[in-house]
C-alpha cells in the first residue's frame, strides 16, 4: 500500500523534472524530458488503487499555514489525465519544435508541476499560489512558440485569468478570516475550513459574496459564457502541444475548483446562483456549437466546440444532482481525451501544410486513410456517439440534470440540441477535410501516419472505447467521491 | 456449459460478436491487401459466412427459447447504487422475430453485395461498414435497456452515414450522408429526452422493469405526465429513424449509397427500427391513446404523401425510396391503431419484397452499367429474364395481388383501418394502396416493357446476385403464410407468437366477420389490380413524355419540402451562428474588453503628463497632497 510519501513524490517529481530538463543541453533534451514524463505517468498510474491519501506538515503555525496535500478520486483522475496528455504532447513535439528546446520542455514540466500541486493542495494559500503559477508557463509557451498574433492572445489570456484570480484571492481571504472570527484560530487547511463551514454555515448573504468571487475566477478558467472569448484566441495562437494541455488540463481546473471548493464550501450560495449559472451554461453550449460551425480556422472550430462541451460540464455541476456531477466529472476527462486528440490531429496537418484553413483540405480520406479513420473516431467521440467515451458523460449529465430541482427540464432539452448542433459542426469538419475532392495539389504530398503517430493515437483511441464500453473503472471511484460530497450538502439544496 | 442460460448467452454473444469481429477483420484485410483478387475472395466468403453463423445463432435461440429470456454479459453504466444498465439481451418473440429478419435478409444481402461490389476499390471498407451495421442492428434489437437500444440506434445511423457517403469523392454523396446523420440526430434527441423522462419516473432504463412498472398501474398524474413526454420523444425518434413526416427528408437522398445498402439499411432493417421501438414500448403508448392517434395520423399522412411523390420520380431507386417511406407509413398507421402484430407482419413481408425490389433494381442498374434513370431503360425483360421474373413477383407483392405476401399483410392493416371508422385514415390507406400499385406498375412497365431507350447493352447479373433474387422472390411470395388469417383457414402463427408481448384487439370469428373481411380483401385486390392496369396502359408505349401540367411540378419537386427546410431552418441557423460569432463574441464581449483596454490606455496617457520631470511641479503636488491630508484629518476629527 502506498503511504503519504507517495503524495510527496507526486508533487515534487515534476518540479525536479523541470530542473533536470532545464539544465540538459543538446540532443538529449527531448529524450530526457519524454522519459521523465513517462516515468511520471507510471508513478501516477501506481496510485490507481488508492482511495484517499492525506499529508500535512506545519509550515507556519501562528497563521495556520501548512503543507497539506490530499489525494482522492477527483484529483487523481485529473492528475492521471495531465500526466498522460503531457507525455503525449511532449512526444508529439519531438521533431516539431526546434527552437529553445530545453526551455520548451522545461516549461511543460513546470506546467505539469503547478497543475498537480494545485490539484493536490489542501491548503488554500498554496492553492492560490499554484493557481496563479499555472498561468506563467502557459504564458511563455504561447508567447514564445505561438503564432503571429501571440502577443495579443497571451495578453488577453493572462489579463482575463489574472483578473479572475484576484477576485478569488479576496474570496479566499474572506473564507480564511471568517474561520478565525468563528473559532479564534487561524487555519487555511481546506479540510478544517470545510468541516467548520458545514457545521456553522455562514449567513447566506456572506456566502453569496464569497461564492461570487470564487465563481468568476473559475468561470473564466472554464470558460463559461460570457467569459470565453480569450479561449479561441489563445488556442489559435498556441503551439499544438500548448493547445492540448490548455484544453485538456488547464480548463478543467476551473470545473475542478467548482466541484472541490466553491460548491461544497458554500452550498447555499451555490443553490442561489445555480439557476443563472445554468442559463449561462446553456447559452454557452448553444452559442459555442453554432459559432463553431461557422469557423474556417480548424483550431477555432475546435476551441468553440470546447466552449460548448464545457458548458455541459458546468450544466451538470450547477444542476446539483449526483448523477449530473458524475457525468460532469467524466465529461471533463472525456473532453481532455477527445479535444486533446483533435488538436493533435489538426497539428498533424498544420505541421505539413502550415495552414489551418478548412478549405485548403478535402478528399484526404484517399490520401491519408489512417488519419481519416482516427479523425472520424475522435469526431464521433466528440459528438457523444454511444460506444465512445463522450456518450457516457453526456448521458449522465442529461439524465441527472433532467431530475434537477434547480431549473426546468426545458433547459435540458435546449442543452441537448447540442447533440444535433455538435453533429452539424463535427461532420462539417470531417467532410471538409476527408471527403469530397482534393482542393489543393499540395495535399498529394502529405504523408500518412507513421510509427510516431501510431504511438500517439493508439492510446487515445483505445481510451475512447475503453471508457465508452467499460466506464466503471473511472466512474466507480468518482461516484463514491460524489456521494461523499453530496452527503454534506443539505437535502433541500440538491 | 450445461446451464441453458449459459448456452444462450454464448450463442447470442456469438451472434452479435461475429459481425463485429468481421468488421475489424475486413477492414484490416482491405487495408493490407488493397483490392487484390484474393483479398476480395476472403472478404466476401468471410463476410457471408460470418453473417450466416450469426443467423443460425439467432435461429437456434428462436427455436430454444420458450416465452422470453434474458442474458446478461456485463455491467455498462452504473447511475447510482440502485440502478445500472447492462450489456444484456432480452430474448422475446418481438426481438427474436426482428433478429431473424435482420440476420436472414442480412445474410442474403451480403451474398448479393459480394457480387455487386466486385472490383470496387473500397471492397473491404464496404463489408466493414455493412458488418458493423448488422452488429449495431442486433444491439438495437436485442438490448434489454433503452440505453443499449440507443447504442444500436445511433450505431446504425453511423453506419448508414458511412455507407451513404461510401463513394465520398462526390460532394453530393458526402452531403447526403451528413444530412442523414443530422436529421436522424434530431430524432435521437427525442429518444434521449424519452430516456431522461423515464428515468425520472422509474429510476431505471431497463425495458422489462420499465414495462412492468407501467403495467403495475397506480401511477400519479405527475408520472403520467412524464410518460407522455417520453412517448412524444419516442415518436420523434421513430419519425427520424423510420423516415416519417416531418423527418423523412434524409431517406430519398440516402439512395446515394450502393444499392445493397439501400436494400439492407434503407428498406429492410434500419428504417423499421422506429416501428420496432414503438411496438416494444407499447404499454407506455397505451396510456397515451391520443399519441397513438397522432402516430396513426402521421403514418397515414406519410403513406399517401410519399406515394404521391413516388409517382413522379424517374430515378428507379428514388421511386423505391419513396415507396419505402410510404410503406413505413402503413406500419405506423397499424401501430397507431393498436395493431402492432399487423405492423410487424407488414414489416416482415416488406423486408422481403422491398429488399427484393431494391436488389432487382440494383441488378438492373448493374446490368445497364450504372444507369438509374427509368426513362433510359425499357424492354429489358428478354435480356434479364431472371431479374424480370423475380422483380415481377416483388411488384405484385407490394401492389397487393393475392395471395402474395404483400397482399396479406397490407390487407390486415386495411382491415384495422376500416374498423377504426376514421374516414381520413381509411381514405389515406386506400388511396395509398392504389397509388402504390400504380407507381410500382409504372416502374415495372418503364423498366421491362416497351422499347429499349438506353445507351448500353443490358446483360444479366452474376449468379451470386440472381440466386439471392430468387430466394427473396420465393420469400416474398409465401411470407403471407406466416400470418394467414384464421377466417380464411390460416393459423395466424405470428399473431399467436407476438401476442405474448404486445396487445392487439382479437379478431371476431363470426360469419359476418368472414364476409366483411372477404369484401375488404376483394376491394383491396381490386384497387391493386386497377393501379397496375392503369400503369400498364399509361406506360406501355412510353417514349419520354411525362405529365406536363404545372400542378404536377409540385409533386415532381417533392412539394419543395427540402427547399423549405433549407430556407427556414438551415439558412437561419447559419445566420444565427454568424451573428453570434461576430455580434455577441466579437462586438459585445470583445468590444467591451477592448473598450476597457483603450480607456485605460488613454487614461494612462493623460496621467503620464503629470510626470513632467520638473522639481517645482512635484513640490507643488506634494504641498497640495499635504494640505488635502490635513483637511482629511481635520474633517475626521
Amino acid at each position: 500500500m502506498l503511504n503519504e510519501n507517495y503524495l510527496l513524490v507526486l508533487v515534487l517529481f515534476p518540479f525536479i523534472a523541470t530542473l533536470i530538463v532545464a539544465f540538459t543541453r543538446g540532443n538529449a533534451v527531448s529524450w530526457v524530458s519524454i522519459s521523465l514524463a513517462a516515468i511520471y505517468f507510471v508513478i501516477a498510474l501506481l496510485g490507481f488503487s488508492v482511495k484517499e491519501l492525506h499529508y500535512t506538515a506545519v509550515w507556519y503555525a501562528p497563521l495556520g499555514l501548512s503543507y497539506g496535500f490530499y489525494l482522492d478520486a477527483y484529483s487523481y483522475f485529473l492528475i492521471l489525465l495531465s500526466a498522460f496528455l503531457t507525455l503525449i504532447s511532449l512526444y508529439y513535439s519531438r521533431g516539431v519544435i526546434h527552437e529553445k528546446l530545453a526551455a520548451y520542455h522545461a516549461l511543460f514540466h513546470a506546467l505539469q508541476a503547478t497543475v498537480v500541486a494545485c490539484l493536490l493542495c489542501d491548503d488554500l494559500v498554496f492553492f492560490y499560489v499554484f493557481w496563479e503559477a499555472m498561468l506563467i508557463p502557459m504564458y511563455f509557451i504561447i508567447g514564445i512558440w505561438g503564432g503571429p498574433r501571440r502577443i495579443y492572445a497571451t495578453m488577453k489570456f493572462f489579463l482575463f485569468t489574472f483578473a479572475g484570480s484576484l477576485l478569488m484571492l479576496i474570496g479566499l481571504i474572506a473564507t480564511y478570516v471568517m474561520y478565525y472570527k468563528g473559532t479564534g484560530q487561524w487555519s487555511s487547511s481546506f479540510h478544517s475550513l470545510l468541516e467548520y463551514y458545514q457545521a456553522h454555515p455562514l449567513s447566506v448573504e456572506t456566502q453569496r459574496w464569497i461564492f461570487l468571487s470564487f465563481i468568476i475566477s473559475f468561470a473564466i478558467k472554464v470558460p463559461l459564457f460570457p467569459f470565453h472569448t480569450w479561449l479561441p484566441d489563445a488556442h489559435v495562437e498556441a503551439p499544438t502541444a500548448g493547445s492540448v494541455i490548455l484544453a485538456g488540463v488547464l480548463l478543467k481546473m476551473g470545473t475542478y475548483g467548482l466541484m472541490r471548493f466553491a460548491v461544497p464550501l458554500f452550498p447555499e450560495a451555490a443553490a442561489h446562483y445555480a439557476m443563472p449559472l445554468c442559463l449561462l451554461s446553456v447559452i454557452g453550449i448553444i452559442l459555442g456549437a453554432l459559432v463553431a460551425w461557422r469557423q474556417t480556422d480548424i483550431k477555432k472550430l475546435i476551441a468553440y466546440s470546447s466552449v460548448s462541451h464545457l458548458g455541459f460540464v458546468t450544466l451538470g455541476i450547477f444542476m446539483m444532482t449526483e448523477i449530473g456531477w458524475n457525468g460532469a466529472y467524466l465529461q471533463m476527462i472525456n473532453h481532455g481525451i477527445s479535444t486533446g486528440a483533435l488538436f493533435l490531429l489538426v497539428g498533424f496537418l498544420y505541421d505539413q501544410r502550415h495552414t489551418r484553413d478548412i478549405s485548403a483540405y478535402g478528399g484526404l480520406a484517399k490520401i491519408l486513410p489512417a488519419y481519416s479513420v482516427v479523425l472520424a473516431i475522435i469526431a464521433f467521440s466528440s459528438v457523444a456517439l454511444p460506444g465512445t467515451n463522450g456518450f457516457i458523460g453526456e448521458l449522465l449529465i442529461v439524465i441527472g440534470s433532467f431530475q434537477s430541482k434547480v431549473a426546468s427540464w426545458g433547459w435540458v432539452v435546449a442543452a441537448s440540441t447540442a447533440a444535433v448542433l455538435g453533429a452539424i459542426y463535427m461532420l462539417h469538419l470531417v467532410q471538409k477535410i476527408c471527403y469530397g475532392k482534393n482542393q489543393d495539389p499540395q495535399n498529394e504530398q502529405l504523408y500518412d501516419f507513421r510509427f510516431r503517430e501510431w504511438v500517439i493515437y493508439i492510446p487515445l483511441v483505445a481510451l475512447v472505447f475503453i471508457i465508452g464500453f467499460y466506464p466503471e473503472w473511472l466512474l466507480g471511484p468518482v461516484r463514491e467521491k460524489t456521494m461523499q460530497i453530496f452527503s454534506t450538502i443539505p437535502q433541500h439544496l440538491r | 456449459m450445461d446451464n441453458p442460460t449459459e448456452i444462450l448467452s454464448f450463442v447470442m454473444g456469438a451472434a452479435a460478436l461475429m459481425p463485429l469481429l468481421g468488421a475489424c477483420l475486413w477492414f484490416w484485410i482491405g487495408k493490407k491487401f488493397g483490392n487484390e483478387k484474393v483479398a476480395e475472395k476472403i472478404v466476401s466468403v468471410g463476410a457471408v459466412s460470418f453473417m450466416a453463423v450469426s443467423f443460425f445463432c439467432v435461429l437456434y435461440t428462436f427455436l430454444n427459447v420458450e416465452g422470453s429470456a434474458r442474458v446478461t454479459f456485463f455491467e455498462w453504466i452504473r447511475f447510482n447504487s440502485k440502478s445500472a444498465v447492462n450489456f444484456a439481451f432480452l430474448l422475446d418473440p418481438l426481438s427474436l422475430t426482428l433478429g431473424l429478419v435482420v440476420t436472414g435478409i442480412g445474410t442474403l444481402i451480403h451474398l448479393y453485395a459480394s457480387g455487386y461490389m466486385h472490383g470496387d476499390p473500397g471492397f473491404g471498407r464496404f463489408f466493414t461498414y455493412l458488418n458493423l451495421f448488422v452488429f449495431s442492428m442486433l444491439m438495437l434489437t436485442f438490448s434489454d435497456s433503452l440505453v443499449g437500444v440507443f447504442l444500436g440506434w445511433e450505431g446504425v445511423g453511423l453506419c448508414s452515414y458511412f455507407l451513404i457517403s461510401f463513394w465520398f469523392s462526390e460532394e453530393e454523396n458526402a452531403n447526403a450522408g451528413k444530412k442523414a446523420f443530422i436529421v436522424n440526430r434530431i430524432g435521437d434527441l427525442g429518444f434521449l429526452i424519452a430516456m431522461c423522462a423515464l428515468f425520472k419516473v422509474f429510476g431505471t432504463l431497463n425495458i422489462p422493469e420499465l414495462l412492468a412498472a407501467v403495467q403495475a398501474g397506480s401511477l400519479t398524474p405527475d408520472q403520467l405526465f412524464w410518460i407522455k413526454i417520453a412517448c412524444f420523444g419516442l415518436v420523434l425518434g421513430a419519425t427520424g429513424k423510420s423516415a416519417q413526416i416531418p423527418l423523412y427528408v434524409w431517406l430519398p437522398d440516402a439512395m446515394a449509397g450502393p444499392t445493397p445498402v439501400s436494400a439492407l439499411i434503407h428498406a429492410a432493417t434500419m428504417v423499421t427500427a422506429g416501428v420496432y421501438l414503438t411496438c416494444r414500448m407499447q404499454p407506455l403508448f397505451l396510456l397515451n391513446l391520443e399519441i397513438l392517434e397522432i402516430l396513426a395520423f402521421i403514418g397515414g399522412l406519410t403513406a399517401i404523401f410519399a406515394a404521391s411523390i413516388a409517382i413522379f420520380q424517374n430515378d428507379i431507386k428514388k421511386v423505391l425510396a419513396y415507396s419505402t417511406i410510404s410503406q413505413l407509413g402503413f406500419m405506423f398507421l397499424a401501430v397507431g391503431l393498436i395493431a402492432p402484430v399487423a405492423a410487424f407482419f407488414h414489416l416482415i413481408t416488406h423486408a422481403c419484397f422491398k429488399a427484393l425490389l431494391f436488389l432487382g433494381a440494383g441488378s438492373v442498374i448493374h446490368g445497364l452499367h450504372h444507369e438509374q434513370d427509368m426513362r433510359h431503360m425499357g424492354g429489358i425483360r428478354k435480356k434479364m429474364p431472371l431479374t424480370f421474373w423475380t422483380v415481377t413477383i416483388g411488384v405484385f407483392a407490394i401492389a397487393g395481388i393475392p395471395p402474395l405476401s404483400g397482399f396479406v399483410s397490407k390487407d390486415e392493416i386495411l382491415h384495422f383501418t376500416w374498423h377504426s371508422h376514421r374516414w381520413w385514415l381509411i381514405m389515406f390507406a386506400f388511396t395509398t394502396a392504389f397509388l402504390t400499385s400504380f407507381y410500382m406498375g409504372r416502374l415495372w412497365v418503364m423498366t421491362f416493357f416497351g422499347k429499349f431507350r438506353g445507351h448500353h447493352e443490358a446483360h444479366e447479373s452474376p449468379v451470386s446476385m440472381t440466386a439471392v433474387l430468387i430466394v427473396l422472390a420465393i420469400l416474398s411470395a409465401i411470407a403471407g403464410a406466416l400470418n394467414w388469417p384464421e377466417l380464411w383457414g390460416g393459423s395466424e402463427r405470428l399473431n399467436e407468437y407476438l401476442r405474448a408481448v404486445v396487445s392487439q384487439a382479437a379478431g371476431e370469428h363470426t360469419e359476418e366477420a368472414f364476409y366483411s373481411s372477404l369484401k375488404l380483401a376483394g376491394i383491396s385486390s381490386l384497387v391493386g389490380i386497377a393501379g397496375l392496369t392503369l400503369a400498364w396502359f399509361r406506360y406501355r408505349n412510353f417514349a419520354g413524355e411525362e405529365f406536363k401540367a404545372p400542378i404536377f411540378r409540385i409533386f415532381k419537386n417533392k412539394y419543395y419540402i427540402d427547399e423549405i427546410y433549407d430556407f427556414a431552418v438551415v439558412q437561419n441557423l447559419k445566420r444565427i451562428g454568424y451573428a453570434l460569432w461576430k455580434g455577441v463574441d466579437g462586438f459585445v464581449i470583445d468590444g467591451f474588453l477592448n473598450g476597457c483596454a483603450s480607456v485605460s490606455t488613454k487614461a494612462s496617457l493623460r496621467f503620464r503628463r503629470l510626470q513632467t520631470g520638473m522639481t517645482q511641479q512635484y513640490a507643488l503636488w506634494v504641498w497640495i497632497g499635504f494640505l488635502l491630508l490635513l483637511f482629511g484629518a481635520w474633517s475626521l476629527r
